[in-house]
């Protein structure tokens, strides 16, 4: 199991809520409190297309983009599943967080 | 800088398959985004790092995998890097160290050697030793030089202390030892007082010679018996001490009479430490000038005798600069034939993969990657030969060393 960065993470959560183009990607995490570059995007992107996590789409029907040349991408079966794997590690943790204070997650 | 120009610029550091892919993209999304410049720059850098990084990373494994399935070709390759590497470092480390570098002495560019030269040092040199005289008298002309000194063979026997033993030592002079500069580890130096004839008998030992003999330090002080006289140990030198060379395991004041006036017998190996600032070229012209005054007035001994002065490093004796020589050339051979065979092995070897390679083409490997890892799995054999080389030769320097002989 390769080793799911914060970047990773970040993009698959972004990718989770559908077909996203690259601008859109770093929007979603812009939105989530989050910061990416350009290049560090890409090259995440670049990964996770190696990984078959993620899979390259042409512009959706639909689409009046600027440029016709535009790529989107989407989340694969094993994408989402690595995500929600990861997510349950994460959630572990945080409930130890929760524990110590640090967190108000997972309180009511 | 206009941002288009620096951003192209960083995004050419990417390795060329991503850059086609993404470049445009990243182009793109920049241009929406704006960040500012210096984040902006330094993120593209350090992905950029990255991205090369993972791709040696990937490299690394398909060239480790490839080789474990060709040993034969992987360990030929090492062992010709090994022993071409391993012999040129061994031979070359000991020719420097005798022939080239600087002598472990202090200044030891300023100590030179200085002989009589007979036919004018331009042609046809005959050099010698001084003998006794012209050593008195050039040291007294020798404003050019801060010291000079002389030694001699003189073997003795050592007896009373187990079974007797033939030392190799030297009749040294007062100035000799600290003209070279380096101070007894044990003890002193000769002082004007023991080198006078008919002064006591007194003796340096070497660091060897001094453990041989149980490494007693209330040895100084002490007498030992020298071709059957008593002989007074006043010093030891620190263990390594080569002058004037390694074999030397004891010292014994030369005691020369200064209104000596034997001019043929040369013997005397004269050494000389020129003053700071004064060439070489400049002392040895002042010597030539003392030669042709004496000359004129000893013509009988001294016609046609002149100065011959040369630096002390670099002055083994002629077999062993040669047998040196000799070493290097070999090793040269040794590492042409290394580099030949490895030619052929290398050669071979991207014959008999050209199916791999045009297998990959066909399935999407651009050639830059390809060269890429071509080079990474040779870049890996090089290092592992390297270090197999850097092995061998520190196995081989002493056993080399060995051979060449001390003298």
């Amino acid at each position: 199991m390769p080793e799911v960065t914060a970047a990773l993470y970040q993009v698959l959560l972004a990718l989770g809520a559908g077909e996203r183009h690259g601008y859109a990607i770093l929007q979603d995490i812009a939105r989530g409190g989050g910061r990416m570059g350009a290049a560090t995007l890409y090259r995440t992107l670049e990964k996770l297309l190696e990984l078959g996590w993620a899979e390259e789409v042409r512009a959706p029907r639909g689409e009046t983009s600027r440029d016709e040349r535009r790529r989107y991408y989407r989340l694969t079966a094993a994408g989402t599943a690595a995500a929600r794997a990861q997510s349950r590690r994460l959630e572990q943790l945080m409930r130890q967080a929760a524990a110590r204070g640090w967190t108000q997650w997972g309180r009511a | 800088m206009k941002r288009q120009v620096w951003r192209a610029a960083l995004l050419h550091l990417f390795p060329a398959g991503f850059r086609q892919e993404y470049a445009a993209e990243i182009a793109a999304v920049d241009d929406l985004q704006r960040p500012p410049a210096l984040p902006a720059a330094a993120g593209l850098l350090a992905n950029a790092a990255a991205a090369h990084l993972d791709i040696l990373r990937q490299d690394l494994r398909l060239a480790a995998r490839s080789l474990r399935r060709a040993p034969g070709f992987a360990s030929g390759v090492i062992l010709a890097m090994a022993l071409g590497i391993g012999a040129n470092t061994a031979v070359f480390s000991l020719v420097y160290h005798v022939l080239l570098g600087p002598l472990p002495y202090p200044h030891s560019s300023q100590l030179v050697t200085i002989q009589e030269s007979e036919f004018g040092p331009d042609f046809g040199r005959a050099t010698n030793q001084l003998d006794r005289s012209d050593y008195h008298d050039w040291s007294v002309a020798g404003t050019d030089f801060s010291a000079l000194g002389a030694w001699t063979s003189q073997p003795l026997n050592l007896t009373g202390q187990g079974t007797p033993q033939r030392l190799e030592g030297i009749l040294a002079t007062a100035s000799l030892l600290p003209l070279i500069g380096v101070p007894p580890a044990r003890g002193r130096w000769f002082s004007p007082a023991d080198d006078r004839p008919g002064a006591p008998n007194t003796v340096i030992l070497s660091d060897a010679l001094w453990r041989q003999l149980g490494a007693d330090p209330d040895l100084i002080g002490r007498a030992l018996t020298l071709d059957n006289q008593a002989y007074t140990v006043i010093g030891v030198m620190p263990a390594g001490y080569a002058f004037p060379n390694p074999a030397i395991q004891i010292w014994t004041p030369f005691r020369l009479s200064p209104t000596d006036t034997d001019r043929s017998n040369t013997y005397l190996n004269v050494v000389g430490r020129l003053r700071s600032g004064v060439t070489l070229a400049a002392a040895q012209a002042q010597l030539q000038g003392e030669a042709a005054r004496l000359a004129k007035i000893y013509p009988n001994d001294l016609t046609g005798i002149t100065a011959y002065v040369q630096p002390l490093a670099g002055q083994a004796p002629p077999q062993r600069r040669v047998m040196l020589w000799a070493l290097l050339g070999g090793a040269l051979c040794v590492l042409l034939v290394a580099c030949l065979n490895l030619a052929n092995l290398m050669f071979a070897r991207l014959l008999s993969r050209r199916a791999e390679f045009s297998t990959r083409a066909a399935l999407g490997a651009g050639r830059e990657r390809l060269l890429r890892q071509l080079l990474t799995e040779t870049l890996l054999l090089a290092a592992l030969g390297g270090a197999a080389g850097i092995g061998l030769a520190a196995l081989l320097l002493p056993v080399l060393a060995q051979f060449t002989p001390a003298d």
